[in-house]
């Protein structure tokens, strides 16, 4: 026999248990861990929502419910509003041969009503729901690792080979804040590899053609142009307001003289090399190494390792190291998977071959051990004898 | 206990001028049972201050690890690149 709204309700209410906001809230302080259930719509939850709970619109109730919770048995506390879609909701979950499913009465009104604690996501524009879509389908991403990459501030040594993958990639994920280290023009041989960078810019501060190519492609990027040559006078000044340094450099000084300050000034580093076909990347985390120390002690001698300008390089090779560097940037930011710390890729294009290596942690490091004998930065064109 | 052994050696980016001539990339090298790291670099001519990163397996060693025949021991240079201008 068809049921009214009203008896449909009573019959809910037979079957699931309803609980009060102050029982809710008692749970919560005495370490029981029930699902919270948010079955409203997601742009009702995303204005503010009980701290630690699950969005889950009753539209997608029955698809996604066993992806959320898989144990029947485990306890869930469903709300909505004002408790009426959640009891629903419950029933529905009950049939669905969950036990232990209660429904939140007077619903997150009341709740917050009540003064007792909310909290409200990142609000996007309806520009950024729609730019970053395939973000927020990503479990690791998500609208909570959007915001991390939104508030994210990363400093990109070179706007070159390596510099330009990186920071296309990271200003295409919205990564909030990127600056750009280059003292450098662009010059017509750059272009074969130098991708954030264009024929009519030749001549221009690399640093402004990087501007204006990444606040092309995504304008909710705040760049910020360092239009100097990095040294140990201003390395830790321009270091200070970013989170995550990439290294694109082309020389031994400046890698070294990067691993320091970084460690120094307890910056996450991701450092990217290459040569002729081959290239490394592995990142420092200055809390535990090891660094780029540890795994070279001393550079090589002058002359020993010829430049790419000498060597020549294939655009691609910087394309790809570039772009693993992007991906290490981002894994850090959103704390996903395993990061390159305390290991090295070191890819061979001609072989096809990556191989990844445990690097060990010197003891003995004179920057990130211990007992470090170099505290301060140090003169490091001298240092590599050029 | 053999008197000798054989290992193979892969050499990565600017040491790979260090491969002797009309060998593979992958050289093979019989040495003295006993012999170490070290003497593997020296008996390529590899310049010690060049050979930071030996590897074996996924691992990196010391010069004074002493080989075992039928070893594949890699060698690292740092990179410099980046490109400049």
């Amino acid at each position: 026999m068809a049921q009214t709204y009203k008896e449909l309700m009573e019959e809910a209410r037979q079957i699931v248990p309803e609980v009060t906001i102050d029982d809710v809230k008692a749970q919560m302080g005495n370490g029981a861990k029930p699902t919270l259930l948010d079955v409203r719509e997601r742009e009702e939850y995303r204005e503010g929502h009980l701290e630690g709970a699950v969005p889950l619109p009753r539209g997608f109730l029955e698809m996604r419910i066993e992806e959320t919770v898989a144990d029947k048995s485990a306890p869930i506390i469903a709300y909505c509003a004002g408790g009426v879609r959640s009891l629903i909701a419950a029933r529905t979950l009950k049939e669905m041969g969950y036990e232990r499913v209660t429904s939140m009465s007077g619903g997150y009104t009341a709740w917050k009503n009540a003064g007792y604690k909310w909290v409200a996501d990142r609000q996007f524009t309806q520009e950024q729901i729609t730019r970053y879509a395939r973000h927020f389908t990503l479990p690791e991403v998500g609208e909570q690792g959007q915001a991390k990459l939104l508030d994210a501030k990363v400093l990109c040594v070179g706007a070159g080979g390596l510099g330009s993958p990186v920071a296309l990639y990271l200003a295409a994920a919205g990564v909030g804040t990127l600056g750009i280290v280059d003292h450098d023009t662009v010059d017509m041989s750059n272009l074969q590899r130098q991708i954030l960078h264009t024929n009519d810019r030749v001549g221009m501060p690399k640093v402004e053609s990087a501007q204006m190519t990444l606040n092309a492609l995504n304008p909710d990027v705040n760049v910020v142009q360092f239009k100097e040559r990095l040294s140990s006078e201003n390395v830790m000044r321009i270091i200070a307001d970013f989170d995550i340094v990439v290294n694109g450099c082309d020389n031994f000084p400046t890698r070294y003289l990067i691993n320091d300050a970084c460690i120094m000034a307890k910056k996450i580093l991701v450092d990217g090399s290459i040569f002729q076909f081959e290239g490394q990347v592995t990142v420092v985390d200055p809390n535990d190494g090891p660094c780029y120390r540890c795994l070279f002690p001393e550079p090589p001698p002058p002359g020993a390792a010829p430049s790419c300008a000498e060597a020549g390089v294939l655009g691609v090779l910087p394309g790809i190291v570039g772009c693993m560097q992007a991906l290490e940037v981002i894994k850090m930011i959103l704390g996903a998977g395993t990061p390159l710390v305390g290991r090295m890729m070191h890819f061979d294009t001609l072989s096809s071959e990556i191989r990844v290596l445990k690097l060990r942690k010197d003891p003995n490091c004179l920057v990130c051990s211990e007992n470090p004998k170099i505290t301060e930065l140090i003169d490091y064109e001298a240092f590599c004898g050029l | 206990m053999a008197d000798s052994i054989t290992i193979t050696v892969k050499l990565f980016a600017l040491l790979k001028k260090y491969v002797p001539e009309g060998s593979s990339d992958e050289i093979s090298l019989s040495l003295p049972s006993g012999a170490t790291v070290q003497d593997a670099v020296d008996v390529l001519k590899i310049p010690r201050e060049q050979a930071n990163m030996l590897v074996v397996g996924d691992t990196y060693v010391e010069v004074k690890t002493v080989l075992e025949d039928g070893l594949e021991l890699s060698i690292f240079p740092p990179l410099a690149g980046g490109v400049r201008g």
